[in-house]
């Protein structure tokens, strides 16, 4: 058996929240900080059985480390995956900040390094660095924070970003555990850097064949750096539910209709920046969406690609649409190529978090540990 | 007129030596004469800490910063979420975070607990401290680094459209948040250089001292206005203080000349870039101010005392008012005299001081309804 073969038994769900109620299709009415919002939002999915939920990182957006923290209070074992982007805090200063959010909240932290999307979104926190500068950059800023975390005593860095001589963190990660880093990015100069230094790589939803290739990258660049095993990997999509395909579908194209109307004018407009010019955005995360999106408007089993194009390829946005059956084993696809972690979220952010940790977690969980007995049974 | 009283945050414990004699190891960052125990960030003993303030009738404590201590916005979060009422003044050193970020997460703090934050700005700070954190900069460069800075928290919390920014140290293009305080973030500031005048005089709400005899606060008062004039500011003025109170007089001498034999014994005052003076630090020119006062007299006057500032280099908070609590009030109240309504007071045996200082707290309160402040 391949030693790379499908586990089922450590697949991570996760999903995301903000601090108030928007969406591509949902313009926000109130504050931009809701605590009773966001506190619903991650007692949702914690209530749900999500394993962890990511924050997000922008340039115009509350502090991600605050609304943790803030949400730690208020749920018991939910793990908080924080975005995270190097080039806007000193290294140093980022890893007492995350051990000591890992201390307070008892080990549930984790980091989602985002090295960057496009010039000018980075521009606005005042990083002028090219794009493969800022994956060389985040190269060194991974290793600082690796050895802040699992290493005491004083040390000296000298890199071509950072340099420092004497530090010596006075906090560590909570009970002497690993703090784990996920790591996006689906550049040339991305899978070097992550491949090395990601505990998961995260990548946005693909078709099965494309999400097999980056995975295979991945891999491969591990393996040439002389790493043991590969890093986990997460795949974000957006799934529709309804109770039956019909219904899902029916529900799809309305929101799909939304997006394109009054409701996601503002959030199209949002993303205008990474539309680039002739070329396409400057991503290649958005333009891998795109170019699956110009092939066909279906994949696989029930991705779907629309809703994707309809926000210029901007961030995690494609969708799998059906009833909960067809989205889990759709999700159970993604298993059978290597994914270890599946990042879920909806339009309608709290209802659809509401209805995925009633209705469809429940059956993703049990077809795993149905494949893991059958594989147990088979191999015995 | 009202009078702020600020104490101080921590997230370790500490015992006193007395409490443990013959205790050696590291001193706590928050008190020369007493050793931490237990683990460096203790919840429930930063909860502890925070709500004896809040009893006591601190309006807010100091949350410090150094390169190796926890983070900050982190410890505020946990203070706020403890009280009901007590705010935070949370020191930030500029030069780690990007601007456009570090107004965010104030920002984001305040948010969450409406009108209990404010900013303590430290730039002077100490060289070997600074490279830790990979800041290599000299202090006059770093000045000139917190002018730029503060001009971009400022247009990042007050800005309603997008804008630009092109300073000698800070670039940013098409920025805004959708996160702004809900109340304006009042900014402190520290330092006594001609540096720090000038810059403190654009950007500060509230301008901090170090615990001067009255007659070094009167001059630094006038030179701070006479710097933020042109700006058509006039700030608040802060004295921070160590008092050492006891219910005589007597005792409270006695208790101080305890405290200088601890802190000689520890060793906190030998190894003078890990205390808590870098966390405050003004270095060079308001370190040379103390220590003048200091080798001038022992006692200024009424009751400032000044041995421990000699003992450990003058370089941070670390004069004393020594007296029954009314002494004490008195002392202090001759500060409010000057034109000073921020007072910032911490002990040595954090939990404990907190609480008796509750008397001076309320002595000082009821005295400056009937003082006059010196008319500007």
């Amino acid at each position: 058996m391949n030693d790379l073969a499908p586990t089922y038994d450590n697949v991570e769900i996760l999903g995301m929240i903000g601090t108030a109620d928007s969406s591509e299709i949902r313009q926000r009415s109130g504050p931009v900080i809701d605590p009773d919002y966001t506190r619903r939002f991650a007692q949702v999915h914690e209530e749900g059985g999500f394993d962890r939920v990511l924050i997000g990182y922008g340039s115009n957006r509350p502090d991600g480390v605050q609304v943790a923290h803030h949400v730690a209070a208020v749920t018991e074992r939910l793990g908080l995956l924080i975005a995270h982007r190097p080039g806007v805090v000193a290294p140093t200063v980022a890893s007492r900040t995350f051990a000591t959010l890992d201390v307070f909240t008892k080990g549930r932290v984790a980091l989602n390094i985002v090295t960057g999307g496009t010039d000018k979104e980075q521009r606005r926190d005042g990083d002028y660095l090219s794009h493969d500068e800022r994956y060389a950059r985040t190269d060194e800023y991974l290793q600082i924070l690796r050895a802040a975390w699992d290493t005491s005593g004083p040390r000296d860095f000298h890199g071509s970003y950072y340099e420092f001589e004497g530090y010596e963190p006075g906090v560590h990660p909570y009970d002497g555990r690993h703090l784990e880093l996920f790591f996006g990015g689906s550049s040339p100069a991305a899978y070097a850097v992550g491949s090395v230094r990601a505990d998961t790589y995260m990548l946005w939803g693909e078709p099965l064949a494309e999400t097999g290739e980056q995975i295979s990258t991945v891999r491969q660049k591990a393996a040439e750096a002389g790493r043991d095993r590969p890093p986990r990997v997460s795949v974000s999509f957006r799934p529709i539910l309804g109770s039956t395909d019909a219904a899902a579908w029916e529900r799809a194209h309305a929101i799909l209709g939304q997006m394109n109307g009054a409701a996601g004018a503002k959030f199209r407009d949002s993303w205008k920046h990474l539309r680039g010019g002739a070329d396409g955005p400057e991503n290649a995360g958005s333009r891998r969406l795109l170019a699956a999106a110009a092939k066909g408007d279906l994949h696989d089993r029930c991705l779907w690609t629309p809703t994707s194009a309809a926000m210029g390829g901007g961030g995690n946005s494609t969708a799998l649409v059906g009833s909960p059956e067809t989205v889990a084993a759709a999700i159970l696809d993604y298993v059978e190529i290597g994914v270890d972690a599946v990042l879920i979220r909806g339009y309608e952010p709290i209802e659809d978090a509401e209805d995925y940790g009633k209705n469809l977690l429940p059956l993703v969980r049990q077809e795993l540990a149905h494949r893991r007995r059958t594989r147990e049974v088979a191999s015995a | 007129m009202t009078i702020e009283f600020i104490g101080i945050a921590a997230t370790q414990a500490t015992t006193t030596a007395e409490q443990r004699s013959g205790s050696a190891g590291a001193v706590t960052a928050q008190s020369e004469a007493a050793v931490p125990v237990g683990p460096v960030v203790n919840k429930a003993y930063a909860a502890e800490l925070a709500r004896t303030h809040e009893a006591a009738g601190f309006d807010r404590v100091l949350i410090a910063h150094t390169s190796s201590m926890p983070d900050g916005f982190l410890v505020a979060d946990q203070v706020l979420e403890a009280t009901d009422r007590l705010g935070v003044l949370l020191a930030h050193r500029p030069g780690f975070l990007a601007p456009t970020l570090a107004a965010r997460a104030y920002a984001t703090l305040e948010n969450l607990h409406p009108g209990r934050v404010a900013m303590h700005v430290i730039t002077g700070g100490d060289d070997a401290d600074q490279a830790r954190d990979g800041d290599w900069t000299d202090k006059p460069t770093r000045y000139r680094r917190t002018d730029d800075f503060l001009t971009v928290v400022r247009k990042t919390w007050e800005s309603t459209e997008r804008f630009d920014h092109d300073g000698e140290f800070y670039r940013v293009a098409d920025s805004w948040s959708s996160v702004r305080p809900t109340v304006p973030i009042p900014v402190y500031f520290g330092g006594a250089s001609e540096d720090a005048v000038r810059v403190g005089g654009k950007h500060a709400d509230a301008y901090a001292f170090w615990g001067e005899p009255l007659e070094g606060i009167r001059e630094r008062i006038e030179q701070v206005r006479a710097a933020a004039a042109p700006y058509g500011r006039s700030p608040r003025f802060s004295v921070s203080l160590r008092p050492i109170v006891a219910d005589t007089e007597e005792a409270a001498w006695a208790r101080a000349e305890a405290i200088l034999e601890q802190t000689r014994r520890t060793a906190g005052w030998q190894a003078p870039d890990r205390r808590i003076g870098t966390t405050f630090g003004e270095q060079a020119e308001g370190a040379r101010r103390l220590m003048a006062a200091a080798q001038d007299k022992e006692v200024h006057d009424k009751r400032l005392w000044t041995a421990l500032a000699k003992a450990t280099g003058a370089s941070y908070n670390s004069t004393a008012l020594v007296g029954t609590p009314e002494q004490v009030a008195e002392a202090l109240l001759d500060y409010v005299d000057l034109g000073v309504t921020t007072l910032l007071i911490r002990g040595f045996d954090p939990l404990a001081d907190a609480k008796r200082y509750a008397r001076v707290i309320e002595l000082v309160r009821a005295g400056a309804g009937s003082h006059q402040p010196v008319a500007v």
